[in-house]
């Protein structure tokens, strides 16, 4: 087995005046749980469209499993799409949606019937074979799609954006039941959203996408605790972005200014003096401090409550610092701090873990 | 506002209670009377009217009707399923000029478009110049007064019934559903068959009801195009009242039409709401 199964090369995509994709290049690794994540109009689905053979790139190659397809149509590509629509055919049945794709190989009628009754199995819809999708609910439609693109056994599958019309409570169902699915058969699946949270709960592999480029690509952890630059960083989960002052750099550390405080942190990307960067913290690595709980105030950034939300597992704070700049931190409840009890107005002493800042360039957004 | 309410409910059901409640009860009531020799009718109740309906003159001149409808509704599909699918799949803009080219002649007095059509295959007529003058024929076609004739005059004016249930069937066809096809495999044939035709067919049926019933009586087509051997239930009809002066049996043959339209309707009726309520045209 390859260790790639979809390569794309030089990937172009243009609508009229518009590019949607510039000479993009991403590797999908086999067996792996893959989301393109971006913001809506990204060009995530146009991404999706050129793999499934929907639409043609105007520069590029687009290669499956060592194969080149780029000028190959949808029917001869070895992936099957779930619409994001369900796009199920109104008129047949459960069963004979799962058997159309079967049919049109002209496979044996035994092992048709077969494949749609594995398809059916794997998600949960035995009893339901004999409904039109409109005697279903959404999340039952959306596992018809699933069911259907399964049984033609496709090296991948891709999904676009397949939870975004179910509610709260079955979306997570559905992402843990599309989790397992993957684990199971071991095949690819690619997923689009725009939900990071999503991205971050279901994947092996997340691409991020912005402006038609790849951001990044990595594991779920490294993109949320490394973000390799300023776009990902504010489009994965929250984040304080606070102006940073190189005043001293060299190999190992670089000396900040930040907030008027003066910090000496590790020098990961090598820096030098001349850099302009952001730091960056996420809410939870903050730590919110009332005067009576800290014994020294050094290092520490001051200011005074400006909003409290209670969130049941946690509380998230608004806090104004006297410089002017307001952050966001979130504080859990723990031995260390059983009663988070914030007031509006409060002062209070705010620091972070040093070496969970994360140094970018910046950039104009 | 309420008055108004009032007022224009009122008044469309005056209007269906004079021009189409009123002259059936006196079609029906005329239908059972017998025939006058000095008046239209004598008030003579009787059902003879409806047993000479089947005499084997008439149930021949309803079963050629009957196939000469058939074979223009099974024509007109062939034509206007292409037809309609092309102008589905342009884009909008061009898409209200075709349906508009469409339209036109359904909107031209159709009496005048059959004249056109007899202007158009008459012996010395344009389409047997321009077949002479291109030297694909050497003998003029005789297709005036004939069944043919006959024909192209039924479909011609009949196609836009066809064409436009059709294209409103298939102008909501999702392109989505069609992309899942080509994804899951299907070849443009198999798109087709599987997928576009049984998603159109309430426009399909519809487009057929639309075509099958008015070909069997548009009187003036066979009357302005065809012979002896084009007499359609409709010319028969008209013939009893304006020419025989038979109005109680002319009565007759048209309450049984009526009944047999009913009948069509009802049966599509039916079978659309076993299968799928919601898709009723």
């Amino acid at each position: 087995m390859l260790n790639n199964i979809v390569e794309l090369k030089h990937i172009s995509k243009v609508y009229g005046d518009e590019s949607i994709l510039h000479h993009l290049d991403l590797s999908i690794p086999n067996g792996t749980f893959t989301t393109i994540l971006g913001a809506s109009g990204c060009g995530k689905t146009t991404l999706l469209r050129l793999i499934s053979g929907l639409e043609m790139p105007n520069h590029g190659q687009i290669i499956i499993n060592g194969k080149d397809v780029t000028d190959l149509p949808p029917q001869q590509r070895q992936v099957n799409t779930v619409f994001q629509s369900y796009a199920l055919f109104p008129h047949m049945t459960v069963a004979q949606n799962i058997a159309f794709g079967l049919q049109c190989e002209h496979l044996p009628k035994d092992e048709i019937s077969k494949r749609v009754e594995e398809a059916l199995k794997v998600v949960h819809l035995e009893k339901f074979r004999d409904r039109l999708p409109k005697q279903l609910s959404g999340g039952q439609q959306q596992r018809v799609a699933i069911a259907r693109a399964l049984a033609k056994k496709p090296l991948v599958l891709l999904l676009d954006e397949p939870l975004s019309a179910l509610d709260y409570r079955l979306r997570k169902t559905m992402q843990m039941q599309l989790k397992s699915m993957q684990r199971e058969l071991g095949i690819t699946f690619i997923l689009v959203t725009h939900d990071q949270e999503e991205a971050l709960a279901m994947s092996d592999n997340i691409v991020v996408l912005d402006h038609g480029e790849v951001q990044q690509m990595g594991p779920p952890r490294e993109i949320y605790e490394e973000p390799a630059n300023m776009h990902v960083a504010k489009f994965i989960g929250e984040t304080n972005v606070l102006k940073t002052r190189i005043t001293d750099a060299n190999l190992e550390t670089v000396t900040v200014e930040i907030e008027g405080l003066s910090f000496e942190l590790k020098n990961k990307k090598g820096f030098t003096k001349a850099d302009s960067i952001n730091t960056v913290v996420r809410p939870e690595d903050l730590r919110v401090w009332d005067r009576s709980e800290i014994e020294s105030t050094e290092g520490m950034m001051t200011g005074k409550v400006t909003e409290v939300i209670y969130k049941g597992t946690t509380v998230d704070l608004q806090v104004e610092l006297d410089t002017g700049t307001t952050l966001f931190a979130t504080e859990f409840f723990d031995e260390d701090d059983a009663d988070l009890d914030y007031h509006l107005n409060e002062r209070v002493w705010v620091q972070w873990h040093p070496g969970w800042e994360v140094l970018l360039h910046n950039e104009e957004l | 506002m309420k008055n108004f309410r009032t007022f224009s409910i009122s008044l469309s059901w005056l209007w269906l209670g004079f021009f189409v409640l009123a002259p059936t009860l006196l079609l029906i009531l005329t239908s059972v009377l017998s025939k006058g020799d000095t008046s239209l009718v004598r008030v003579d109740f009787t059902f003879h009217n409806y047993i000479e309906n089947f005499n084997w003159v008439y149930v021949h001149v309803f079963l050629r009707s009957l196939k000469m409808a058939f074979i223009v509704t099974v024509v007109s599909l062939f034509i206007a399923f292409p037809f309609a699918l092309i102008i589905a799949r342009t884009p909008p803009r061009l898409r209200n000029f075709l349906l508009m080219l469409n339209v036109i002649p359904f909107w031209t007095n159709s009496i005048i478009t059959t004249y056109a059509i007899m202007i158009i295959v008459k012996t010395k007529g344009l389409l047997n110049s321009a077949l002479l003058g291109l030297g694909i024929i050497h003998q003029p076609l005789h297709i005036l007064y004939s069944p043919l004739a006959v024909y192209i005059g039924l479909i011609y004016n009949l196609l836009p019934f066809m064409i436009l249930p059709l294209y409103a069937r298939l102008e909501k066809l999702d392109d989505r559903v069609l992309e899942a096809a080509q994804d899951l495999g299907a070849n443009r044939w198999q798109i087709l068959y599987r997928i576009v035709i049984p998603m159109s067919m309430p426009g399909i049926v519809a487009g057929c009801l639309f075509v099958f019933l008015p070909a069997m009586t548009l009187f003036y087509v066979p009357n302005i195009l065809g012979g002896a051997k084009s007499y359609l239930l409709g010319n028969l009809i008209q013939d009893q009242f304006l020419t025989n002066q038979n109005w109680p049996f002319g009565a007759s043959l048209s309450v049984a039409l009526t009944i047999f339209a009913a009948a069509l309707i009802w049966l599509y009726w039916y079978s659309a709401k076993n299968t799928n309520k919601d898709e009723l045209l």
